[in-house]
């Protein structure tokens, strides 16, 4: 028996002999940790399966040629880029490699629901464009009816569709913001089951009644042109053979780098917002947890006075009744930080079922844990556990 | 048991004492020039009415706190000079306690209770010693209780055979039988006696009761913090007469 494992066990004798306090204790630094490690879990699930989710959606796409021109646009992140001409795309099917080669109109297009209201109110994008012929370049995937074909046919993506009340076969409009009047001919996931990119919605016409109704002149612009190559001809190498074939201030990226670019769009828009006002909750509770922590230990500290004069006075060092605080404190911080650190994990699926259920369409995929998540929670509840009993017991 | 050699020599002493609480106008002299010693190997009470200094005087001699002019010995070892650490590892290594009330640590049992300063200095009990102890305490079959399953007098000599578990120079016992009834108190006094006869121990203890100052080989009387008195093999009565003595002495 060492006087180190004195002063250990005069810490655990004491907890076990105030088991309610203890309980007290444990409580709020659970709480504390748990909401800290959920709102970390949340984040770093979300952020990995959007860039999971647009990964799978645009695997098809292997070159993006777009203007290398980009105007800051207030409210549009990543700023807008001049059109392209959209007859490039006939141009570029004859470069060797290519499989593919379509013009993507892209631009603002706000659905009209069955009520009468505009789809996704003021809040998240509402996005409009051509329907890709080539499934693999189209990062939607027709999950029911067909394809715009005719003008006035559009394909909505499927959050989209829930949230207006619309079905194939619905008619309704579309403000460009002209109000175009447009029949629903099918339904699209984005990717393989996601409702859609993020809560954005979308709304795909025929390539003519996009050009038409969504660039500037009205027909032969494209907002880029998605080329997807043939076998064996890897994105870097379709890009460096596609590029002496444009005209200037257009270039070709690859597809993984405008993915990258995509999806860093939606994270830092959605996704910072989204766990920096989770991460404002849990900081309180933790917060909370703190002052809760610190009154319990300035008690305990309190009741132990007498005995720790005893023990001052059978020749316990000051370093040995601090010592039994300090185990004491650092067994409840550990114990109850670990308890926190898996019930945030159940936290953050919570949350995460929870958001869907409220309409968020939040990507679906496993739930990701990063070290980080694990590490910082667990040292937080232990250092204020900690730091707690020592203010006090100084 | 044989009689042990008297064992000669100062198990402790203080020399020109004075402790001074307060300052300016609330000062407040608990000790004034007292020179004393406590001989190895024997039993002295330190005898006197509430406020006379006994407890001041057994405190700054156990280096449970410092004298404000004076110096005070635990053998040859003078306490004014140790710091706070040095002091500590010297209570635990050479002085065992036994106090009026909250002796135990509540939430550990009879035997670590026993053990405890062993423990905190990290030093092995000497097993037979120890069961020897357990035995002369009668304690042997409530070793792995809780303090709060004994009664007082269980308690006190619980108390008391933690103070003689690392044979220390001087075994300082401040109102041991305070809190007791004069039969549970005759045992716990009656232990400290033996421990001085059999064992050679050194005991100073402080009391007000002059039937526990009849267990002790020499009672010292304090008044106003001087050491005003001395008695070789006082007696109950004749210690009470003494005390008597001094109350008409004092009105």
């Amino acid at each position: 028996m060492t006087s180190t494992t004195t002063a250990v066990r005069l810490s655990l004798r004491s907890l076990r002999a105030h088991k309610r306090r203890l309980a007290g204790t444990l409580v709020s630094i659970l709480l504390g940790v748990s909401f800290l490690t959920g709102t970390m879990v949340l984040g770093d699930t979300l952020r990995a399966n959007f860039d999971t989710l647009f990964a799978d959606a645009n695997a098809g796409t292997d070159v993006v040629v777009r203007s290398a021109d980009v105007l800051d646009s207030p409210g549009t992140p990543g700023g807008v880029r001049a059109p392209v001409d959209a007859a490039l795309a006939e141009r570029l099917r004859a470069v060797p490699g290519v499989a593919a080669a379509e013009p993507s109109v892209q631009g603002a297009g706000q659905l009209v629901g069955s009520d009468g209201k505009p789809v996704g109110g003021q809040g998240p994008p509402t996005l409009a464009g051509n329907w890709l012929a080539d499934t693999r370049l189209n990062p939607y995937k027709l999950a029911e009816g067909r394809a715009p074909a005719a003008p006035g046919e559009a394909v909505v993506n499927r959050g989209a569709a829930k949230a207006g009340g619309l079905h194939v076969g619905s008619t309704t409009v579309l403000r460009t913001p002209d109000p175009v009047t447009v029949t629903v001919v099918g339904i699209a996931t984005f990717g393989d089951s996601a409702d859609g990119m993020g809560p954005s919605t979308f709304t795909a016409l025929s390539p003519g009644d996009a050009e038409r109704y969504l660039t500037p002149k009205g027909a032969g612009q494209a907002s880029s042109i998605q080329v997807r190559a043939a076998g064996g001809v890897s994105q870097r190498e379709l890009a460096a053979r596609i590029a002496p074939q444009l005209p200037g201030g257009v270039e070709a990226v690859t597809g993984t780098a405008a993915t990258q670019e995509s999806t860093a769009m939606v994270s830092g828009r959605f996704l910072t917002m989204f766990t920096t006002l989770l991460l404002v909750f849990a900081g309180i509770a933790l917060l909370v947890a703190t002052f809760t922590i610190h009154n319990t230990f300035a008690i305990v500290v309190a009741q132990r006075t007498r005995e720790n004069a005893l023990l001052r006075a059978l020749g316990a060092v000051r370093g040995q009744v601090l010592g039994a605080t300090l185990a004491e404190a650092l067994a409840v911080g550990v114990l109850a930080s670990l308890g926190g650190v898996l019930g945030g994990i159940g936290v953050a699926a919570g949350l995460k079922a929870l958001f869907s259920v409220l309409g968020f369409s939040l990507p679906t995929g496993g739930m990701v844990i990063n070290t980080a998540a694990v590490v910082l929670p667990l040292l937080a509840g232990t250092v204020v556990a900690v730091g707690s009993a020592l203010l006090p017991a100084r | 048991m044989t009689t042990l050699d008297v064992v000669r020599g100062t198990a402790a002493r203080v020399a020109d004492a004075v402790k001074i609480y307060g300052v300016g106008g609330t000062e407040v002299r608990a000790l004034d020039h007292v020179t004393v010693e406590f001989p190895a190997g024997r039993f002295t009470a330190i005898m006197g009415p509430s406020g006379s200094g006994k407890s001041t005087l057994m405190h700054c001699a156990a280096g449970l706190d410092t004298l404000t002019a004076g110096s005070a010995y635990i053998g040859e070892t003078e306490l004014g000079p140790l710091g706070d650490r040095r002091l500590t590892l010297l209570r635990r290594e050479r002085l065992g306690f036994v106090f009026q009330a909250f002796n135990l640590v509540p939430t550990l049992t009879v035997r670590e209770n026993i053990t405890l300063p062993l423990d905190l200095a990290g030093a092995a009990p000497d097993q037979e010693w120890l069961d020897a102890l357990i035995d002369v305490v009668g304690l042997g079959d409530r070793l792995h209780h809780r303090p709060s399953e004994l009664s007082g007098g269980q308690q006190q000599r619980v108390a008391v055979a933690r103070a003689l578990a690392g044979r220390p120079q001087v075994v300082f016992a401040d109102e041991p039988t305070g809190n007791l009834d004069s039969r549970t108190g005759g045992e716990v006094l009656g232990l400290l006696r033996r421990a001085v006869d059999e064992m050679g121990q050194a005991v100073v203890m402080v009391t007000h009761d002059p039937t526990a100052a009849g267990y002790a080989d020499e009672a010292l009387f304090l008044a106003d913090g001087r050491l005003v008195d001395r008695m070789e093999r006082p007696t109950a009565g004749r210690v009470l007469d003494r005390m008597k003595a001094f109350e008409r002495g004092r009105s």
